[in-house]
């Protein structure tokens, strides 16, 4: 085995579970190879000084501005946050309602005898009760059925 | 819930609060309990630069702004440090294309520090760190700044870039490979 493999299993023991016979031939490789430990103690120091450099955390005001930031967002939901709910409410109550009152006034005109409605609604009209009931005109009957 | 100290609520519970009953104090408390990890992150890619904090900043608005997105697949910690690394990396990208248009050549080869007789030792060192980073292609940069900084683990790192454990360890192996390359003339030097 070349030196390349026992580098990557020296990467591979920083950041994953070794088996314990790769940690055992590593571990032997590192006593017979002073450049190996030697690279392996760069890349430990490598990592500590970038664990030590990254740490910089924000400003004591980061918290105080974001929040200033966010109070529009917030304001914005509060008012248009149900704001799809009410239209859908709205929407659904007043279709509902004109339907009923559509279906009331129709019945209602049918029963009076005045399909004007349904006329100008579907452009169609309905016989009269009175027109299809007629005996004297029976070919009018038998056209409206 | 109202009872409930706020900072005993778990993090889906905080989520549940802001998202439906627009609770300020809740994302105050997400803020809080997550701010220091998206600062490592954001740090980590951008440097100590003005424009860190306001992607900081950016990370929580548009966490806030797509709530209903979070659906708690990930943990709350790492749903906002996936949009920090995509942030930051977007910013990355815009200052290469600064750079580009104004035609500052100074860092393209290698490492420089303009003051470092001036510096003391530990800065030098996180500003040689900083710039090694910065000399890291995105890919490279976002696992070491999330395994090494962030301190995550290999699989969470996995999980946070949607990438196999696999692919972490080698683009590990190579970006220390490329740090220790940037870094042996000042290895030497010492």
């Amino acid at each position: 085995m070349n030196e390349n493999h026992f580098k990557k299993l020296l990467y591979k023991s920083l950041d994953s579970e070794l088996t314990s016979a790769e940690k055992e031939s590593i571990s032997e490789y590192l006593k017979q190879n002073p450049e190996l430990q030697t690279f392996n103690d760069e890349i430990l120091d490598i990592r500590l000084k970038i664990k030590s450099s990254g740490k910089v955390d924000f400003s004591n005001e980061f918290e105080y501005k974001l929040m200033q930031k966010v109070n529009p967002i917030f304001l914005k939901k509060s008012i248009y946050g149900s704001l799809p709910d009410i239209i859908s409410t709205v929407f659904r109550k007043v279709g509902l309602s004109a339907a009923l009152i559509l279906v009331i006034v129709s019945i209602y005109n049918i029963n009076a005898g005045n399909n004007n409605l349904i006329k100008n609604l579907f452009s169609k009209s309905l016989p009269t009760m009175e027109y299809v009931f007629d005996p004297t005109s029976e070919t009018n009957w038998i056209n409206s059925r | 819930m109202i009872d409930t100290p706020i900072n005993t609520l778990s993090d889906l519970e905080l989520v549940d609060l802001v998202r439906n009953e627009n609770s300020r104090v809740a994302f105050n408390e997400i803020v809080r309990r997550n701010k220091s990890r998206i600062s490592y992150t954001v740090f980590g890619f951008l440097g100590n630069s003005d424009d860190a904090e306001d992607i900081g900043q950016e990370v929580f608005i548009r966490f806030l702004k797509n709530i209903n997105n979070f659906n708690g697949m990930y943990s709350l910690s790492s749903y906002l440090v996936k949009i920090a690394v995509n942030l930051s990396l977007n910013e990355l990208r815009r200052r290469k294309i600064r750079k580009f248009f104004s035609f500052d050549k100074m860092l393209e080869d290698g490492i420089e520090i303009s003051s470092s007789a001036k510096i003391d030792t530990i800065n030098e060192n996180k500003m040689l760190i900083q710039e090694a980073l910065e000399n890291l292609s995105d890919k490279h940069r976002s696992v070491i700044v999330l395994r090494l900084i962030d301190e995550y683990s290999t699989e969470e790192t996995a999980q946070v870039l949607d990438l196999p454990v696999g692919t972490v360890l080698s683009r590990l192996a190579r970006a220390q490979d490329k740090l220790r390359d940037l870094l042996k003339p000042y290895r030497d030097k010492k």
